[in-house]
């Protein structure tokens, strides 16, 4: 059943790669900047989960946001729902769980914080994962979501260094 | 005859919002182990249709809560746009003009990205005003639809809304 479902991810994984080789235009960052502060963040397009989600979460999208406030940087998840997660567990700030994650064709674990009642995720250890991004097309995400077993979220991060200059430049002034 | 016409698009109109009925739903929230009540109202079918891409949106209102804690927000068949918003908090942030009956009050809304619903902000004294009144009116600043008016009939909710604080626990 692993094999299974390594086999599906990376068969999975192949194909979004060869889509988003052949469509350039969907690898296009979003810029932000918050009314009256120098909080600026981008964000990936939004993308619904590539396993079917049931009610109410079945129109779930996600972005994925790289964001910056006094030169410091975070990485985080942006759903339209909040995402209620099994065997996350209560911490100081939030919930805080362990998944898999792909970039490209690397899977590893990586820890993340919910924030009560947010429909963000946070990751834990955000310039390491942003230096691990550089040069790379696509972060696989996988969530034990309530009712819904694992849902898969894949976002194209293309240019992700380009991003970060435009973001650097922003957020340094 | 002109007058006529106006009658039965007034009838018309009156018939489309009576036909929304409220309805309550009843839903778990694991992460705070407690229920969630929501009084819902919709599908209401704006009067004139929106201009295109959007002829076809329809608007409701959602009441929710959860252990004496209230939420206020409107819904739509597709994601809004609308113009003059500003960031904050990632949500797109803006203030507008609400009619409660005949009274004009400004009130801050805000949607989060990508999402087809906008909270109303200060849910509790929108609702303290709402139970005074027989329609609101919200007026919103769409995409190539400036200044929108969406009436909603709250004349269902003074039931439904007793039902609500009761299951609350208010």
């Amino acid at each position: 059943m692993n094999y299974f479902n390594y086999f599906i991810q990376n068969f999975t994984i192949s194909l979004l790669l060869l889509l988003s080789s052949t469509n350039e235009a969907n690898a296009q960052w979003m810029y932000f900047q918050e009314e009256g502060t120098n909080f600026v963040y981008a964000t990936t397009q939004p993308s619904t989960s590539l396993t079917p989600m049931s009610p109410p979460f079945h129109d779930t999208s996600a972005r994925l946001a790289i964001a910056c406030l006094n030169d410091d940087y975070y990485a985080y998840i942006l759903f339209t729902k909040t995402p209620s997660i099994i065997g996350a567990e209560n911490s100081e700030f939030g919930y805080t769980f362990n998944t898999k994650i792909h970039i490209d064709d690397t899977s590893m674990d990586w820890t993340f914080t919910q924030p009560f009642d947010s429909n963000q995720l946070l990751f834990m250890n955000p310039t390491e994962l942003i230096r691990k991004l550089i040069n790379t097309e696509v972060l696989l995400l996988n969530i034990n979501w309530r009712g819904n077993g694992f849902a898969m979220f894949m976002f194209t991060v293309d240019e992700f260094s380009s991003m970060l200059f435009h973001l650097d430049r922003f957020c340094n002034t | 005859l002109k007058s006529e016409i106006l009658l039965f698009a007034l009838l018309l109109t009156l018939h489309s919002s009576l036909n929304a009925q409220w309805s309550i739903r009843e839903t778990y929230n694991e992460s705070f182990r407690q229920k969630e009540f929501y009084a819902i109202l919709g599908f209401i079918q704006p009067s004139p249709a929106l201009n295109h891409p959007y002829q076809n949106t329809k608007y409701g209102i959602t009441v929710g809560c959860r252990n004496e804690m209230f939420w206020v927000y409107m819904y739509f068949s597709t994601v809004p746009k609308i113009s003059n918003t500003v960031l904050k908090d990632h949500s797109y942030s803006f203030s507008t003009t609400v009619y409660f009956g005949s009274e004009a009050r400004n009130w801050q809304m805000a949607q989060q990205f990508d999402t087809n619903t906008i909270d109303l902000i200060k849910p509790t004294e929108f609702l303290d005003y709402m139970g005074f009144v027989d329609f609101i009116t919200v007026m919103l600043n769409w995409e190539n639809n400036p200044n929108r008016p969406f009436i909603i009939d709250i004349r269902g909710f003074r039931v439904v809304g007793k039902e609500l604080y009761r299951r609350c626990r208010i």
